[in-house]
């Protein structure tokens, strides 16, 4: 039986790891925790014990809590979906392409967040390139006004910048199954959806997880891409950002963070329990 | 009503921050006396000073010598809104930062949520050369104390695009002509809509003090215009100008004579009149803010600014409003008709300096708060 190492020197190395991750993370996280149940008067925060933040939460934000975790949602299936896609064409179907392709994916990281979000803006535009594309082709005869300053805007820019995050955990999994399994699988007469659903999404579901959760509450905390791209398409954040700014409540934008971030980690872990239970044989 | 009680308890927060500024004074002294004795802070190391405000308004600050002459590392934040200065000053810029540039109607807010410290006004030599009209604003002082000072100013007037709007609008209503529909730029500024929108459908002068059903009234106006007539709720000014130069816009529902500069910068010629309603009018102010590291260079700094040649400087690549009137003999003449600094009194009439909606009230007045929680409500529309 191996005998369980004792608490040794090399633990220790561990530490300032430890204190860093405690001090930079855990320690703010928990300050904001504690004063979302404080009040405040004379724009002063009071050391109270409240549950009125959670409540006014739910009665005054439902609607844009609600508009957040919708577009959340489709930008994480969206992107997760287009990230499966192309991983699973460069691991299996572009042969000696495979590296320079997921380089290419991964060279847009290099851009900065609000580089891709003035690329965005120049390319769905009403005098955009994308408009004047369509105007050439005589796919349209006046410019498209619900490209830019629109829903639309924030999925498209969102997604593009989140699909290399999603490409590499789905990719990473990938790279472990063997082309052989998915030829030995057609050989016996599994179909592609067969291929697919029983050998390639098993065994990548950890990065699907991951490339989910990854665009879903990067998107479902966000507030600078509606606010650029959305045209006054107003998220969460920008109602948190409101009360820790011009509303001088800090205990109000914490206990929206919190709730926030409590209804995306069980929306989460409800995705996950389901691509789990669809996966069962 | 006066409350003992929360009285009590602003003054132990207050006397807590001093505590720690005490401590930190001693542990900076300690450390001072220790690297003077080690000989180890070069001689000729510069002092860091921090500085908040939109990009542009640093200008007078580094016209001159006045960095290099006092040694100066100059370490400007840029905002895009008057907002991120409050949010970045509570998320633990007090006692780092030197000197802020902040709209008035904020002073009071700020003095309370104790995030400024008062002006002494012995130490600002320029004080008696700046406009007397705005010095004299109630809103600039918290307690009997001024707060900051004013350094520059301007009005919040209706933007167009002369390409596409043959004639100046007569009135802030005619951007909701059928001809403008999509075509109409809105910001995210909440003061700015309130200074402009209060009047136009309120018809008071004072925009900013309305009753709660008033406040509805223009809330209900602004969401109008955001959700029939409005090409997008632009995040800031800048964006604004963007849409200009990018034709995505013609009309304005608010406006800042600097976004003309910033259009015409990207080949774009775009001119603005204030309409007959009237509009708001912003005074920033120079703010040191609590425990701010180096006063003394603070105070010289705001000096510098409001001197003569710095703000011709900042009046001239900026086009705009500036406080100091030793400076206005000294200004192109179309600008300094264009502020109209023969008859201040007569542009305030046009454009009118609010304040910010009160803290409290009887009832009979929206406060602040409940100016916000319906700008909200213009935000989710």
């Amino acid at each position: 039986m191996l005998k369980r190492p004792a608490w040794g020197h090399q633990n220790w190395l561990l530490m300032p790891a430890a204190l860093i991750f405690l001090g930079a993370f855990a320690a703010p996280l928990l300050y904001f925790l504690v004063i979302s149940f404080w009040s405040v008067r004379a724009r002063i925060m009071r050391a109270d014990f409240t549950l009125k933040n959670y409540v006014a939460t739910w009665s005054d934000y439902y609607d844009a809590m609600g508009g957040t975790l919708l577009i959340a949602l489709a930008i994480g299936a969206l992107t997760t979906l287009l990230a499966l896609s192309f991983a699973y064409a460069i691991r299996f179907k572009c042969g000696r392409f495979e590296t320079p392709l997921l380089f290419l994916a991964l060279i847009t990281l290099f851009g900065g967040y609000l580089v891709k979000i003035y690329a965005w803006k120049s390319i769905l535009g009403r005098e955009g390139i994308l408009n004047q594309f369509l105007l050439w082709t005589g796919t349209i005869d006046q410019p498209l006004d619900a490209l830019l300053y629109s829903v639309n805007a924030v999925v498209i820019t969102l997604t593009y910048f989140l699909l290399p995050f999603a490409i590499l955990p789905i990719y990473g999994n990938l790279r472990a199954i063997r082309p052989a399994t998915i030829e030995a699988a057609r050989d016996l007469g599994a179909g592609r959806w067969a291929v697919l659903r029983d050998i390639v999404i098993p065994q990548c579901e950890k990065g699907i997880v991951i490339a989910f959760t990854f665009a879903f509450l990067i998107t479902a905390g966000d507030y600078v891409t509606p606010r650029f791209v959305g045209g006054g398409a107003a998220m969460m954040g920008h109602f948190i950002e409101l009360q820790f700014s011009l509303g001088f409540n800090w205990p109000m934008g914490s206990a929206m963070a919190f709730t926030v971030m409590a209804v995306s980690l069980a929306l989460v872990m409800i995705f996950r329990g389901l691509l789990r239970r669809g996966l069962q044989p | 009503m006066h409350n003992r009680k929360q009285e009590l308890s602003a003054l132990a927060q207050l006397s807590a921050r001093s505590a720690l500024s005490r401590r930190q004074a001693l542990v900076g002294a300690a450390a001072l006396g220790a690297t003077v004795a080690f000989g180890a802070r070069p001689a000729f190391a510069k002092t860091t000073m921090t500085w908040m405000g939109w990009q542009g308004y640093e200008t007078p600050i580094l016209s001159g010598s006045f960095v290099a002459d006092n040694d100066i590392d100059f370490q400007p934040t840029f905002i895009s809104s008057n907002e991120e200065i409050i949010t970045k000053l509570q998320a633990g810029g007090i006692g780092k930062t030197d000197l802020i540039t902040m709209y008035f109607g904020y002073l009071p807010l700020m003095a309370e949520g104790e995030l400024l410290e008062p002006i002494n006004t012995a130490k600002i030599d320029q004080l008696p050369k700046l406009i007397p009209q705005f010095v004299a604003q109630d809103a600039i002082k918290y307690n009997g104390n001024l707060m900051g000072v004013p350094w520059n100013w301007g009005s919040l007037p209706l933007m167009y695009d002369p390409a596409a709007v043959s004639a100046p609008p007569e009135s802030w209503l005619d951007i909701l002509k059928p001809e403008y529909q999509g075509k109409v730029a809105m910001v995210d500024d909440p003061l700015g809509n309130l200074l402009i929108w209060g009047t136009v459908v309120t018809g008071k002068p004072m925009g900013t003090i309305l009753t709660k059903e008033e406040m509805v009234q223009v809330i209900d106006k602004l969401i109008e215009i955001k959700t029939k007539h409005a090409r997008a709720f632009f995040a800031s000014y800048g964006d604004m100008s963007d849409a200009f130069a990018r034709n995505e816009v013609t009309v304005s529902a608010i406006g800042w004579e600097a976004v003309a500069v910033w259009t015409q910068a990207k080949g774009k010629t775009i001119r603005y009149t204030i309409p007959k309603e009237g509009t708001g009018m912003f005074m920033d102010c120079l703010c040191i803010p609590k425990d701010a590291p180096h006063p003394e260079l603070s105070y010289k700094m705001i000096n510098h600014i409001v001197s003569a040649e710095p703000q011709k400087q900042f009046a001239t690549e900026q086009s705009a409003g500036i406080t100091n009137l030793d400076t206005v003999p000294m200004l192109p003449k179309e600008l300094a008709e264009s502020y109209n600094y023969a008859d201040i009194d007569g542009f305030m009439k046009k454009a009118r300096l609010q304040p910010v909606p009160p803290t409290e009230s009887d009832g009979s007045v929206a406060t602040y708060d409940d100016f916000l929680n319906e700008y909200q409500r213009l935000s989710k529309a």
